[in-house]
């Protein structure tokens, strides 16, 4: 709402008071002027859970980095503005970033919408935008050279679930969607769909439902799907605690099976608690899977001693893109943003979600995802992810030629 | 046959929370002529109240329904201190004032929970007696059901009690009509309405309290709550607990009904109804035209 705005600028402004001055430290005589990159997401609002996260994972690796002298000898100043999950907001404080404060790198947190606003901002003013957004359109329909993302997107994540559920479960066949009303569930739910079909070409769709975000009683969507009697419910949703709290006392886990290969982890199921469904698939980047790598302990445990927690993939992300990021700066050896951008593409990193190349002609990395099985820990309080697979990167994305014909049809 | 009815009951349980929100919009500007448009923060305070006394009473087998007594009577006393500190002062200005007001207060609800309980999602144990479900017709029904079903019937016949069978009712219809002559009568008119609200406050409590269970607690729920309570108060029409009561029912069963058989549009079907009401009948479909 627009109105929010007056209220949440005092927010806005102790938030930023607070991170900068986290920031700040001790002044010392630095030999050159710090690079400035801005974080704009969504620390209010609907999305301020995810956002906040974003935000969490970038400021683990810049203060790391600061830490051990910063790259090219020069420390990286994080400025931190809050888009309250909407476009417009966003937009603004893009403008801000780069028109007031100078800069020349931007991360930015995970809608959708805002990710497409300020892309073509950063295209304008030639400023190197590093997204943590979901929708396919932002690399591929309407990418561009400054616009990146380091991990999956809505594609590759939609693929990831058909690939898992073709191999691991092949008899089912009676299919029901659920998804969020919003850009990133219409994307996920028609590309998943749209797989499936190429995979196994028997499955039938029983029925499909789009509660809108934010929905807060998922009662008649429950009926309505047990009705049509499915084999799986395939769900792509924002937040899915109210689905599965919902769900259980109708009996929906033991009659479907519930599954979703968007990215949430086991971040999603934390809120749930005791009321974590046992058996209901989930993807994202469990933190005892990611342990299993070295590159993956490492992150794990830097962000525990940080935040007393484990890392949910919202953080894994933001880390993700502060990591390509510095990296890209060291190769070019330089922070000149052509020159950047220049290194990014093509730029291979072993990081926590395993080998990730950015494509030079979508600027997307080819990441994959888990998808494992929820079950409740006692000893934690809330439901991890067992048995998770790794689906790999390989095909999950959409090859040149189809790039260069989607874009083609956009224009 | 037996998931149509169970597809009935889930809306049916829908209508009870929109019942209760609605009823209690409905009542404060039936009184005070004030569209509370905090009343959806209201209902979230009532929500978070609940969260944070399931945690801090004592784990016993009465805990939750505790908290679900203590909650509404939280954010009623909340009311009563809005209504004395600030609207009260505002009664007699244009309406647009009023509406700024309350306008102003979701700002300031809405930045108090965050203060409070931060931006992170909550999620509230439903109690053990309520945690499981039922099997009617061979179907699991959610007990917790049970209880919205019956409480909150329960509350609206109470209300009816409250306003048709006792003085405070008749003054309050009385003051509702003619503020200026229940005055001269001697009555204390501004308690009138100071009890008023803090009824109204206590409903949305009740609302958010008996919600919080079901629902994820984060500090945006108030918005999706007082867009569809104002949408049922046009339907049933402002000032009418019947209206109300019939328009929360549609409302939900439309809705309900709408996921199966046009799942694409079952988001607009409150909206539709609410235009086509406002075309037919502006003064909802149990209000009476104003004047």
């Amino acid at each position: 709402m627009a109105q929010k705005k007056a209220l949440l600028l005092g927010s806005l402004a102790t938030v930023l008071f607070s991170v900068f001055s986290l920031l700040a430290g001790p002044p010392e005589a630095a030999a050159q002027a710090p690079i400035k990159v801005a974080y704009i997401g969504e620390l209010t609002g609907t999305l301020g859970r995810h956002g906040t996260g974003v935000l969490r994972g970038t400021q683990l690796f810049v203060d790391d980095l600061n830490a051990k002298g910063g790259v090219l000898g020069r420390k990286i100043e994080l400025l931190v503005k809050d888009d309250k999950t909407t476009p417009a907001e966003s937009v603004k404080q893009m403008r801000d970033a780069v028109l007031t404060d100078k800069v020349d790198f931007v991360i930015q947190g995970v809608s959708s919408a805002s990710c497409l606003a300020d892309s073509s901002i950063a295209q304008q003013q030639k400023v190197l935008l590093i997204g943590n957004c979901m929708t396919e359109a932002f690399t591929v329909d309407k990418g561009h050279r400054y616009v990146f993302r380091v991990h999956i997107n809505t594609m590759s994540q939609a693929r990831a679930g058909a690939r898992f559920l073709s191999k691991n479960l092949p008899d089912k066949t009676k299919y029901f969607t659920l998804g969020h009303d919003f850009e990133f569930g219409h994307r996920m739910v028609d590309t998943f769909l749209a797989e499936m079909r190429k995979l196994k070409p028997d499955i039938q769709v029983v029925g499909q439902v789009w509660p809108k975000l934010g929905e807060s009683d998922y009662s008649p969507y429950i009926t309505a799907i047990l009705q049509a009697r499915p084999e799986v419910l395939y769900t792509a949703l924002a937040e899915y605690t109210g689905l599965h709290k919902q769900g259980k006392p109708f009996g929906l886990h033991e009659r479907v099976l519930t599954v979703t290969s968007a990215w949430g982890g086991e971040g999603d199921l934390v809120v749930l608690g005791r009321d974590t469904p046992e058996s209901h698939y989930h993807g994202g980047y469990p933190p005892r899977a990611l342990e299993q790598s070295p590159r993956g302990r490492e992150f794990v445990s830097a962000y525990k001693a940080r935040f007393g927690e484990d890392p949910w993939s919202a953080n894994l992300f933001g880390y993700q893109s502060a990591l390509f990021l510095i990296e890209a700066i060291k190769k070019a050896g330089t922070a000149d943003r052509e020159k950047v951008i220049d290194a990014l593409e093509g730029l291979s990193l072993d990081t926590p979600m395993g080998k990730v190349t950015i494509r030079p002609f979508d600027h997307q990395g080819n990441a994959g995802i888990w998808i494992g099985k929820t079950r409740f820990d006692p000893s934690l309080g809330y439901g991890v992810l067992v048995d998770s697979q790794f689906v790999w990167a390989e095909d999950l994305l959409l090859t040149e030629e189809e790039v260069k014909k989607v874009r083609q049809a956009a224009r | 046959m037996e998931l149509f009815l169970l597809q009935f009951f889930s809306g049916l349980s829908k209508a009870m929370f929109l019942f209760l929100l609605a009823a209690g919009l409905s009542l404060i500007f039936g009184v005070t002529r004030v569209i509370n448009l905090a009343h959806g923060s209201l209902y979230m305070v009532g929500a978070y109240a609940l969260f944070s006394l399931s945690r801090v009473l004592p784990s016993t087998p009465f805990q939750f329904w505790i908290a679900l007594l203590i909650a509404p009577v939280v954010v009623a006393a909340l009311g009563g201190l809005i209504e004395v500190t600030l609207l009260r002062r505002v009664y007699r200005s244009e309406e647009l004032y009023t509406v700024l007001l309350t306008v102003g207060l979701i700002f300031l609800l809405d930045g108090l929970v965050r203060l409070f309980w931060g931006v992170q999602h909550f999620n509230v144990p439903r109690p053990e007696a309520l945690a499981g479900s039922i099997h009617v017709l061979g179907q699991a029904f959610p007990t917790y059901f049970l209880l919205t079903l019956t409480l909150a019937p329960a509350v609206g016949l109470g209300l009816w009690a409250l306003f048709y069978k006792t003085r405070w009712g008749v003054l309050v219809r009385a003051a509702a009509t003619n503020r200026e002559m229940v005055s001269a009568l001697g009555v204390d008119v501004p308690m009138l309405y100071t009890s008023t609200f803090v009824l109204g406050s206590w409903l949305a409590g009740l609302g958010g309290a008996l919600a919080a269970p079901m629902v994820t607690l984060e500090p945006t729920m108030d918005a999706a709550a007082i867009i569809e309570a104002l949408a049922v108060v046009v339907v049933g029409g402002l000032g009418s607990f019947a209206g109300s009561l019939l328009a929360a029912v549609l409302v939900s069963e439309m809705e309900s009904f709408g996921i199966l058989v046009f799942p694409a549009i079952s988001l607009a079907i409150i909206f539709i109804l609410m235009a086509i009401v406002l075309i037919v009948r502006p003064w909802g479909l149990l209000g009476r035209p104003e004047r």
